[in-house]
């Protein structure tokens, strides 16, 4: 049911390893597993010469448990596209981390770099500390619903800059600060920041929702305010408000589909809005 | 008082181009960028003269430069020209973008007894380089032509920035360029200069020291490194030709390696703006023609595109625009620059806040309310105006530079902008163009997408190209220690990026080929000086605005010296020899 | 080399044949007569029960230049899943499907058996680009068009009526440019475009800055083109482009050029895009047929279709004030402008042609009906306008359309129902030979473009390009599918006698000549005359240096001047 992988020794360069995922391991023997492809820079390589291989691979994905003991920071596309199944990782790890990830859940007890998530389409990613930048983001030069279809993505630490780019539908919940342009083009879903973010939120976005418990240094141009919430929702979650909603972008499209909840507490200078509430 | 709370933005000056085009290894240039430039009011208030050591510390880094009064006002902005100096200070996050912020960087700044380090003792302080560099830097060629003939050459292309002058002349006498009419100071300076501080020999590290080796040697032992790492990166590309940059991206390909050009810490940003977006392009004989509202953003032409003005924009001469007074002349900046004062309408942004700007320009354009009094530092009424002075203008043109595209935003500011002017042309003609730095990086970044299909940032470690800029630029490989070798050609990334990168390369084998030795060569494991394309070489490089010209050669090479394109070349024969293919 | 190829089935409709068994044979790149060859010594390439063609010739075809490259940029996820890996001292990488590229373009063409591809539209002041991404073009021989309706020159020429100076401008931008022939693309355009207009230009409408109609640029073009004795026609995309009913402006243009001479006067390109009856968009309907008509009776014009393929395309053309328009059309808010001084403009916008959408149903019927109505093979060639309608990779597919009436059946069932009443095609019985395929792929575009003594054809002194494909022309041709796969992966292509690709792999890589037309038909006073007002006009109205402006023949890696008249 489980296949560990401890590396064998630290990494130099960049590793492509695509085949590290529950779906790959299914129905190979430790051999085989052991003689899947993998890229250590422009070196070819076989997985068992950058890792010890234990364990023994079952024969579903949903059954498989694969366990990396180790730092596997520079190693790239772990989980991707898998489809079940669950990898967990005891360290850091690289860029495109469940990239296209269709079911099942990984487990990082350490950091990750870019592209964590990069259009999810379900599925679970839970990182104990930091995360890069473009987390269930869409690619770059895509449009339109090509983005997190579905799934959650938990960061107990921070983001880097654009999480949730281009998200279509999903979760993404970050316990600490956020960097800038949190929810880019977002077309639906969730965004909870319990921390600070950078700023700059929502850019371009037409639905979902932004939750930001902590500070916003301010607020774009393309949205208005337009209610207090007592309360915040997400997955099932209820955070105490009370939060000043804004709707927007109005530069992506003048329905305002999008939705900014700023914590009050921690926002004192965006009191100036409140007077546009009593207005209307 | 004795500490300031300042914002820090980094930049060209045309002294740090003269003098980083002579060498960066030489004093005069410590001299003109080891400063930093503060409000006459700043000075003040921290009780310092002119000249005046200060520190300047952020939260990546703490550096002494000498002060000097600003031309401008900006209290509370403090610049410092880009230099190895102030690279110390700079953080290598790019936000998924390759670009760090070089600009709008939160700082404390206060006097200090440390004196400002030589260009030697920061190497050896911060980068642990102490081999002794001083003959390498210093060669002189014979100019001994007084007796010689002299013939003066039309129509030559300056080989400097992207401006792509080519209506300079120059007199040659004896093989030696001994008068230069119609270039910039810049330009001139380099055309002028072609024979002083050169470096005549290649060098390998040998031992403590580097040693002098034959061409076929050096050539030998960088193709050993290139062949024994796992994962190098080729990297610089601007200042060369078209025809050499074609030969890097054969050899990452066969290598399996990296290929990234200065684009990636220039105008990576707007490039990655056009793959979300587009763009509105005309040449700049269009803009010169016919336009009359010209926008510099965050650019400032006289410190690094001198005859842009003249040539090309406000002060150019057009068809249907005959000269300044036709033309209306905006400036959008964090502070008053000498352009600024030059201009009919300057707007004052708050540094790392120009997408909000943009964002409000784009509402008031598209006539939606704003419900803020104030974007950005500036109040929505010229918000309204500046839309307005837009919306009706009969052909605008705005030309932006590093200040937006290095400042916290990156590419989503540079998607806004090309946004803003594609708005913009629902109401009237208006067009962009970037403000490229390097004569040939339009070029390095044509070439890479035709062969690619990506301008930059392009990996090879698969055998087909792939490009993410979060991955595989220079700054993110080498802050990440991603790679395991470097080849730079044609640029000088240890005095050029952040500290945390630049140093990745003193930790690996670096080869450097470039006309002089550089900062990086300092670092260097192989050496090999090459010959000036446009000056001792021809070739093609592209203009900002993507018309290619071909460079000429107008002087011989110094004795021994080849082109970009010969020792690439022998380097890829080489590689295919110890590859055995 | 030494190459005789054994008992195919052999096309060749330059000389007359007509799917014989006959050898071929190659000597030193060009084709030879086989018995002179030692079958001991040469290379035996088999290929019984298969068909051997002259190597595909394509000219119309967006390829390389300013806008390609912009398009590439503007397209990295086109690139993301559509790459070629490199195979060291075979072949080098390349990426991206609407927007691939050099590399990929060479290697595609070649693997489908195509040896020759134009560029059509150049701005002269970029054409130094459109070279250096020619040279970097595997395989293929290549040449280029420069864009002239809206040059400054042109239209001051013109309308003052000096159409023989206008003549020595073209004739010296030809030569300086290393160029082929004329492209113009919905003519004067570009020059409105300079103020934000030009939407909707029709034949005779005025451009108030030089007070010229696209009529007079087109025919002083056409009759500039005969004085200068110019191998290729006038290339024309008509204006209102894309506009519904624009066939009228097509009609107009083609009756214009009448009475101007022997031969073809005028290829209309992309004429798909230019064939629309009905005022709005809903109401589209085919005029397909008014058009073959015309063309039928009428056999100065020569046209290539323009096909659209269901998927995505990236539309690019100097149609700029058009690209503008459909910018605001589609949901992939996309749009590179471009504009160049003096000369020209473009516009890029990516875009996805769906069956259940009328219009695109429409447009799709419209393409194979031209080819279908049109009775003269000689005179229709099946082209995508790469990529615009789609990418060049296609053809197959299309030329499995233009044979076999049941496979135009299997996609009139999936597309939108509609289109079926706004269209004759689900009535068309015609179905190409596979003879007349040769003809509208190799024969024809060779002689059209002029350069039917070297290419398009099979006999002594053709260059060695030659095609052969998987397919037996007695058993194969009653399934569409069975077309499709073997002009996808020729069996074997050859390009100046050495073999290129190999059971639809590519065997080597090299390059291919780039042609350009020099003509010496103008007496040398008129073009020294001209030349010094050309240098006069630059100072005032370019950033470059006459002398920087011009193109040497060193700059390009196998240059090869056609040179006429004189």
């Amino acid at each position: 049911m489980a296949v560990t992988l401890v590396p064998k020794r630290p990494f130099e360069v960049l590793v492509d390893a695509q085949c590290i995922t529950p779906d790959e391991f299914v129905g190979k023997s430790l051999k085989e597993i052991g003689d899947l492809e993998v890229y250590e820079g422009s070196a070819v390589r076989k997985l068992s010469d950058l890792f010890e291989i234990k364990g023994d691979p079952s024969q579903t994905a949903e059954e498989t448990q694969i366990t990396i003991e180790g730092d596997v920071w520079k190693v790239c596309r772990i989980g991707e596209r898998m489809s079940g199944g669950s990898i967990v990782i005891k360290g850091s790890a690289g860029h495109y981390l469940g990239r296209w990830m269709e079911g099942g859940r990984i487990e990082v007890h350490g950091n990750v770099r870019s592209w964590l998530g990069a259009e999810m389409q379900n599925g679970t990613i839970e990182v104990f500390g930091n995360a890069g930048s473009f987390v269930g983001g869409r690619l770059r030069g895509k449009v339109g619903k090509k983005g997190m279809k579905k799934g959650l993505i938990i960061i107990h630490g921070s983001v880097g800059a654009r999480a949730g780019h281009g998200m279509v539908k999903g979760s993404i919940i970050v316990d600490g600060n956020s960097g800038p342009f949190p929810g880019s083009e977002m077309i639906g879903g969730k965004i909870l920041i319990r921390g600070d973010c950078m700023g700059k939120a929502g850019a371009n976005m037409t639905g979902g929702s932004i939750i930001i418990c902590g500070k916003l240094p301010s607020v774009l141009p393309g949205f208005y305010i337009d209610d207090i919430a007592q309360k915040a929702k997400i997955k099932k979650e209820k955070i105490e408000g009370p939060f000043y909603v804004f709707v927007g972008d109005a530069l992506a499209s003048r329905s305002c589909g999008g939705r900014l909840y700023i914590h009050k507490a921690s926002n004192p200078h965006l009191k100036v809005y409140e007077e546009l509430l009593e207005e209307v | 008082m004795n500490s300031l709370k300042v914002v820090l933005v980094t930049g060209r000056t045309v002294e740090q181009g003269i003098e980083g085009e002579a060498g960066k290894l030489r004093d005069e240039y410590a001299k003109k960028v080891a400063i930093v430039e503060l409000d006459p009011k700043d000075l003040e208030l921290l009780g310092i003269n002119e000249g005046s050591p200060v520190l300047i510390k952020t939260s990546f880094g703490e550096v002494v430069l000498r002060a000097v009064a600003a031309k401008g006002r900006h209290p509370g902005i403090v610049f410092a020209p880009m230099s190895p100096w102030i690279n110390i200070v700079i953080d290598t996050e790019t936000d998924g973008s390759g670009m760090p912020t070089f600009k709008g960087i939160e700082a404390e700044i206060r006097p200090t007894d440390a004196k400002v380090l030589s260009v030697e003792e920061l190497l050896k302080k911060h980068y642990g380089q102490d081999l002794d560099f001083s003959e390498l830097v210093s060669q002189e060629i014979s100019t001994n032509y007084e007796s010689e003939e002299e013939k003066w050459i039309e129509d030559v292309v300056c080989p400097f920035c992207g401006c792509l002058c080519d209506d300079v002349e120059v007199l040659v006498k004896g093989g030696t360029i001994v008068e230069v009419k119609k270039a910039c100071a810049i330009g001139s300076a380099k055309f002028l200069g072609h024979k002083k501080d050169r470096a005549l020999y290649p060098v390998i590290r040998k031992g403590g020291s580097f040693v002098r080796v034959t061409l076929k040697e050096a050539i030998e032992e960088a193709a050993r490194i290139l062949v024994n790492s796992k994962y190098p990166l080729l990297y610089g590309w601007s200042s060369t030709s078209i025809q050499a940059n074609a030969l890097g991206i054969e050899l990452a390909e066969l290598l399996g390696g990296v290929i990234d050009n200065t684009t990636s810490v220039c105008h990576g940003p707007t490039v990655l703006g056009v793959q979300g977006v587009g763009t509105v392009r005309a040449t700049l004989g269009q803009i010169r023609n016919r336009a009359d509202l010209i926008v510099y953003w965050g650019s400032n032409p006289l410190n690094a595109h001198l005859r842009h003005l003249m040539r090309y924009s406000a002060l150019a001469k057009g068809v249907f625009v005959p000269g300044r007074k036709q033309r209306k002349v905006v400036v959008i900046d964090v502070r008053e620059t000498p352009m600024a004062k030059m201009a009919d309408l300057f707007i004052k942004v708050k540094p790392g806040q120009d997408y909000e700007l943009i964002s409000a320009l784009r509402m008031a354009v598209k006539e939606l309310d704003i419900e803020a009094e104030e974007v950005a530092g500036v109040p929505v009424e010229k918000i309204y105006q500046l839309a307005e002075i837009m919306r009706t203008a009969k052909f605008g043109a705005v030309f932006f530079g590093v200040g937006v595209t290095m400042s916290p935003g990156k590419d989503e500011t540079m998607e806004n902008i090309i946004r803003l002017v594609q708005d913009l042309n629902e109401w009237t003609k208006f067009v962009l163009c970037p403000m490229r730095g390097h004569f040939n990086v339009t070029g390095a970044c044509n070439v890479s997408l035709w062969m690619t299909g990506y301008a930059f940032g392009v990996d090879y470690m698969r055998k087909f190209p792939r490009h993410d800029p979060a991955i595989w630029t220079v700054t993110e490989l080498l802050s990440h220690g991603d790679v395991d070798a470097a080849l730079i050609v044609a640029s000088d990334p240890l005095a050029h990026l952040p500290k945390e990168a630049a140093e990745y390369l003193t930790k690996i084998p670096t080869i450097v080929i470039d006309p002089r030795f550089n900062v990086t060569a300092t670092a260097a494991h192989v050496f090999i000086p090459s010959s000036f394309v446009g000056i001792e070489k021809e070739g093609t490089a592209y203009r900002m605005d993507g018309v290619s010209l071909r460079l000429k050669k107008v002087v011989d090479p110094p004795e021994g010296i080849l082109s970009d394109e010969e020792i690439l070349s022998m380097l890829l024969e080489k590689v295919r020899e110890l590859r055995g293919v | 080399m030494e190459i005789i190829i054994k008992g195919g089935y052999v096309y060749d409709p330059l000389n007359g044949v007509k799917g014989e068994k006959l050898d071929i044979g190659i000597k030193d790149g060009k084709i030879v007569d086989p018995s002179k060859l030692d079958e001991r010594s040469a290379k035996v390439i088999d290929a019984s029960g298969k068909v051997v063609m002259p190597g595909g010739v394509d000219l119309h075809s967006h390829i390389a230049g300013a806008k390609v490259n912009v398009g590439r940029l503007l397209r990295p996820e086109d690139h993301y899943v559509s790459f070629i890996k490199a195979i060291t001292g075979v072949k080098r990488s390349g990426s991206g499907k609407t927007t691939p590229t050099v590399a990929t373009i060479g290697y595609k063409y070649a693997r489908m058996g195509w040896t020759t591809v134009i560029e059509p539209a150049t701005p002269p002041l970029k054409t130094r680009h459109t070279h250096e991404e020619l040279n970097d073009i595997p395989i293929l021989d290549k040449a280029c068009f420069p864009l002239v309706d809206s040059n400054w020159f042109v239209l001051d020429y013109l309308s003052k009526g000096e159409i023989e100076k206008c003549a020595a401008f073209i004739a010296w931008l030809l030569n300086a440019l290393k160029g082929y022939a004329l492209k113009l693309v919905d003519p004067g355009v570009a020059e409105l475009w300079s103020l934000g207009k030009g939407y909707g230009l029709d034949f005779d409408d005025e451009i108030p800055s030089f007070g010229i109609t696209p009529r007079e640029i087109v025919t002083g073009l056409c009759k500039v083109n005969k004085m200068l004795k110019l191998p290729h026609s006038i290339h024309l995309h008509c204006n209102r482009l894309g506009i519904p009913g624009n066939y009228s402006t097509t009609l107009e243009t083609m009756k214009a050029l009448e009475g101007m001479g022997d031969g073809i006067s005028v290829h209309v390109t992309h004429a798909q895009f230019n064939s629309y009856k009905g005022d709005n968009w809903p109401a589209l309907r085919s005029a397909a047929s008014e058009i073959a008509d015309y063309v039928n009776g009428h056999r100065h014009v020569s046209i290539d279709i323009g096909q659209i393929m269901f998927g995505g395309a990236t539309t690019m053309t100097a149609d700029a004030p058009f690209e503008f328009a459909l910018f605001h059309m589609t949901p992939i808010r996309k749009w590179a402008g471009s504009e160049v001084e003096v000369e020209s403009a473009s516009g890029i916008v990516p875009f996805k042609y769906k069956k259940k959408s009328i219009v695109n149903a429409v447009q799709w019927c419209i393409g194979l009906e031209l080819a279908l109505l049109i009775k003269d093979p000689w005179r229709v060639i099946p082209t995508t306008d790469h990529p615009n309608g789609g990418p060049f990779t296609r053809y197959p597919r299309l030329i499995s359309w233009l044979m076999s009436k049941k496979a135009r059946e299997e996609v009139l069932e999936k597309i939108n129902k509609t289109a079926l009443r706004r269209s004759v095609l689900p009535d068309i019985e015609r179905e190409y030979t596979l003879y007349e395929i040769a003809i509208s792929t190799r024969a024809a575009p060779a002689k059209l473009l002029g350069l039917e003594n070297k290419k398009g054809h099979l006999g002594e002194g053709a260059d060695a390009d030659v095609a052969i494909y998987d397919l037996d022309p007695t058993k194969d041709l009653t399934d569409p599918e069975k077309i499709v796969k073997p002009f996808k992966y020729a069996y074997c292509t050859i390009k100046d006698g050495e073999i290129v690709v190999m059971n639809g792999k590519i065997a080597k890589t090299r390059y291919g000549r780039t042609f350009y037309v020099r003509s010496q038909e103008l007496d040398k006073d008129l073009v020294e005359e001209v030349e010094k007002e050309i240098k006069q006009k630059f100072k005032e109205w370019y950033t470059v240096q006459f002398s920087n402006y011009i193109i040497d023949e060193s700059e390009i890696r196998h240059p090869e001047p056609i040179v006429v008249g004189g």
